[in-house]
């Protein structure tokens, strides 16, 4: 189905979709000499040394064929059913074709899964122009409303949003109902997901650039090193996942104890959320996964001593 | 198995069928003392978070969300401990044996006995506990839904009448109970006032979904009981199929397959009838939530296709 | 000694949730009310058939942005 591989030799590293004669043979990898890594299209994340149409083709066949057995042995599949045989053959093939491992492979999923199961990943977020979704609401569109959601988490009282804004506070009632019924009602994720990437970008509008959260300088130096830090960042959510553990309101506890507002330390998890779904490495994945819950358990036990022990203490083996 | 090795098992058991025998029973106390703090702390507990539930003025009820998670905190830990201690004696303790000993030791069953006593308490004792503990905290959140939308209910009807254009004075009623700020005319004198309900008015949108759900209980039950049936009917079926392996008698055997056929017939027809107990369900409880607040039929509408489709 | 732990645990956690405050601080518990806006400038109200963007007199911007049909307001509440 696919051409050697051939890299800088045809000094066409950036074509896409390229019609390359088809050849049965998966023998290409055996030429040790000649191997190159292979490339990917950098926005499908698809190997540049085949057509998206014969991948998307091979997976349908072999799904198709796969079907075609059960229901012939009487199994009754439903939609659920077949979205998963192609689901599960689309990983097959791209593996095969790419000879990745599977970090690729879900970084792969991850830039097509608007494309392939109907729903948005935070990071790529693929945006119609006439998405009737994202249709402003009173003139607000979706970036603007998020600014302002962002101004009102981070403590700035939503008069002075709306006076900055120019419209009575009725607008902002209305805009706050709307635009969350149309994240209920988008079962693309689409207006969620950018929502979040919008947050996460902590955008702002003209408007309201000259309102500022109060913020200490120990916040301000707390903010920054979360931003960059990913493992301080990460002790402050298990930190805070622990504050919780232990009856205590866990975003206020981080404004007390770090001088970080809530809507600060989420812009920065979902800056972090969509960098690790752009960037897939199980490895690192699982390492800070770990850190966290070290932290998580270091914290617990510095509230549980302010209780007085957990209940269970003295229960041993 | 153990039948035959009766006699070797009084001569000659192996030292570390001791050691097995002592981590058994310390798991096993151990575990039983870990129940019983659970079950102490949630009897005690159980009371309290209802009483703070009451009390809480908080429109969020967020002195409770604390408590409760703190409670839900200590039951995870203990939890938690349990797991560990499985890890780091019980399996580390099989780990170190198994290695030691040949597979061909007539003695090797003990050792795989012993994981799977101590994983059977575990998993099934331990968890099945902690499980119910959980069900009975989770309780203490319900509140009757009813009794809050009769408070809005009156305030509304106190206050319908009570407001005056603020330009003219004329009287302006109320129609219905708004869910966020609105503009109202004046019926003399045109202007734009604007209407603010209070804040127990707008939690009315907070507490409608619960409301139709509470009202729909009872369908939703159908529903389960429906689907219930179908793997009750399955397991019935299955446990009749394998007793007809050692069974020889022609006659005996054809009245299990009567029997095995009539069950897959009942558990086809609960297949059939599930879903579309499901969708009286949901539409009753659209219907109620329309009811309650009909300013969100057309989004509800919506979310109701939704739904449906996404099963 | 083993009530009087668990008892002891509950109180603190009580008082602890009590005592701290919630992020967002206290909500006010609000009564309905019913206001009106009369132009900054000219000192005129707002009627219906006007729209509720601008003044009708001396036009005056309420509201900057365009109105749509929303959850109460229509987008024939924009003024002319």
């Amino acid at each position: 189905m696919f051409k050697k591989l051939f890299g800088s030799l045809t000094g066409d590293n950036k074509q896409e979709n390229q019609n390359y004669e088809a050849q049965t043979s998966n023998n290409n990898y055996e030429d040790d000499n000649n191997y190159q890594e292979t490339e990917y299209d950098p926005k499908t994340l698809h190997g540049t040394h085949y057509d998206v149409e014969d991948f998307d083709n091979e997976v349908a066949a072999r799904a198709e064929a796969w079907i075609a057995d059960e229901r012939a042995n009487g199994e009754n599949l439903d939609e659920k059913d077949i979205q998963n045989i192609y689901f599960n053959y689309r990983r097959a093939v791209y593996t095969e074709w790419n000879n990745c491992d599977s970090d690729q492979m879900i970084r792969f999923e991850h830039a097509n899964s608007l494309k392939y199961s109907g729903i948005q990943t935070s990071g790529f977020v693929k945006v119609d122009d006439n998405n009737p979704f994202l249709e402003p609401v009173h003139g607000v569109d979706l970036r603007t409303y998020t600014a302002m959601c962002l101004k009102i988490s981070a403590g700035i009282d939503y008069l002075e949003v709306c006076k900055a804004m120019g419209f009575e506070p009725i607008i902002w009632e209305e805009l706050n109902t709307i635009w969350p019924q149309r994240m209920g009602e988008d079962t693309s994720f689409t207006v969620t997901t950018l929502f979040g990437q919008y947050y996460a970008e902590n955008v702002t509008v003209p408007q309201l650039e000259n309102l500022k959260a109060e913020i200490s300088e120990e916040g301000a130096a707390n903010l920054e090193r979360i931003r960059t830090d990913r493992y301080f960042y990460e002790e402050l959510a298990g930190a805070r996942q622990a504050a919780y553990e232990y009856g205590i309101d866990g975003a206020q506890w981080i404004l007390d104890n770090f001088g970080i507002n809530l809507a600060d330390f989420q812009s920065v998890a979902m800056q972090w959320m969509t960098e690790q779904n752009q960037n897939w490495n199980s490895e690192d994945i699982m390492e800070f996964t770990n850190y966290q819950q070290e932290k998580q358990k270091e914290y617990a036990a510095k509230f549980a001593a302010e209780q007085g022990g957990n209940i269970a203490d003295d229960v041993n083996f | 198995m153990f039948g035959l090795f009766k006699k070797e098992k009084e001569e000659s058991l192996p030292d570390w069928y001791c050691e097995l025998q002592e981590s058994q029973e310390r798991w096993f106390s151990f575990l039983e003392k870990l129940e019983t703090k659970m079950e102490e702390f949630a009897t005690a507990a159980i009371p309290e978070l209802k009483q703070i539930l009451e009390e809480d003025d908080d429109l969020y009820k967020r002195t409770f969300q604390k408590v409760y998670s703190g409670v839900n905190g200590q039951l995870n830990n203990i939890r938690e401990k349990a797991r560990d201690t499985f890890e780091e004696k019980i399996l580390d303790t099989y780990q170190n044996i198994n290695s030691q000993v040949s597979v061909l030791s007539k003695y090797y069953g003990l050792i795989s006995d012993f994981r799977t006593v101590c994983s059977d308490r575990y998993h099934r004792g331990f968890e099945d506990k902690y499980e119910y503990w959980r069900k009975q905290i989770e309780k203490t959140q319900e509140r009757d839904l009813e009794i809050e939308y009769q408070k809005i209910l009156d305030e509304f009807e106190s206050i319908k009448d009570k407001f005056s254009c603020k330009q003219c004075g004329g009287n302006i009623t109320i129609e219905k109970i708004f869910l966020i700020e609105t503009y109202i005319s004046c019926p003399y004198c045109k202007t734009q006032n604007t209407f603010a309900p209070s804040t127990q008015g707008r939690n009315l949108q907070s507490i409608a979904r619960g409301l139709a759900e509470q009202r729909t209980a009872h369908l939703q039950e159908a529903y389960e009981i429906e689907n219930e049936k179908e793997r009750a009917l399955y397991h019935q079926r299955h446990e009749l199929s394998l007793s007809t392996i050692h069974e020889t008698d022609k006659k005996i055997l054809s009245e299990i397959n009567a029997k095995m056929d009539e069950l897959e017939e009942q558990r086809q027809s609960a297949i059939q009838n599930a879903p579309k107990l499901y969708h009286t369900y949901l539409r009753a409880m659209y219907d109620e939530w329309n009811k309650i607040t009909p300013d969100l039929k057309e989004h509800n509408e919506k979310m109701y296709q939704n739904q449906l489709k996404y099963k | 000694m083993e009530e009087k732990k668990v008892n002891s645990f509950l109180d603190k956690l009580k008082a602890n949730a009590k005592k701290q405050s919630n992020y967002g601080g206290e909500l006010e518990i609000t009564q309905a009310q019913m206001n009106v806006r009369d132009c900054p400038n000219c000192g005129a109200g707002r009627a219906k058939q006007d729209g509720v963007t601008h003044c009708a007199y001396c036009g005056f911007e309420f509201i900057t942005v365009q109105l749509t049909d929303g959850v109460y307001i229509k987008k024939e509440d924009n003024s002319i």
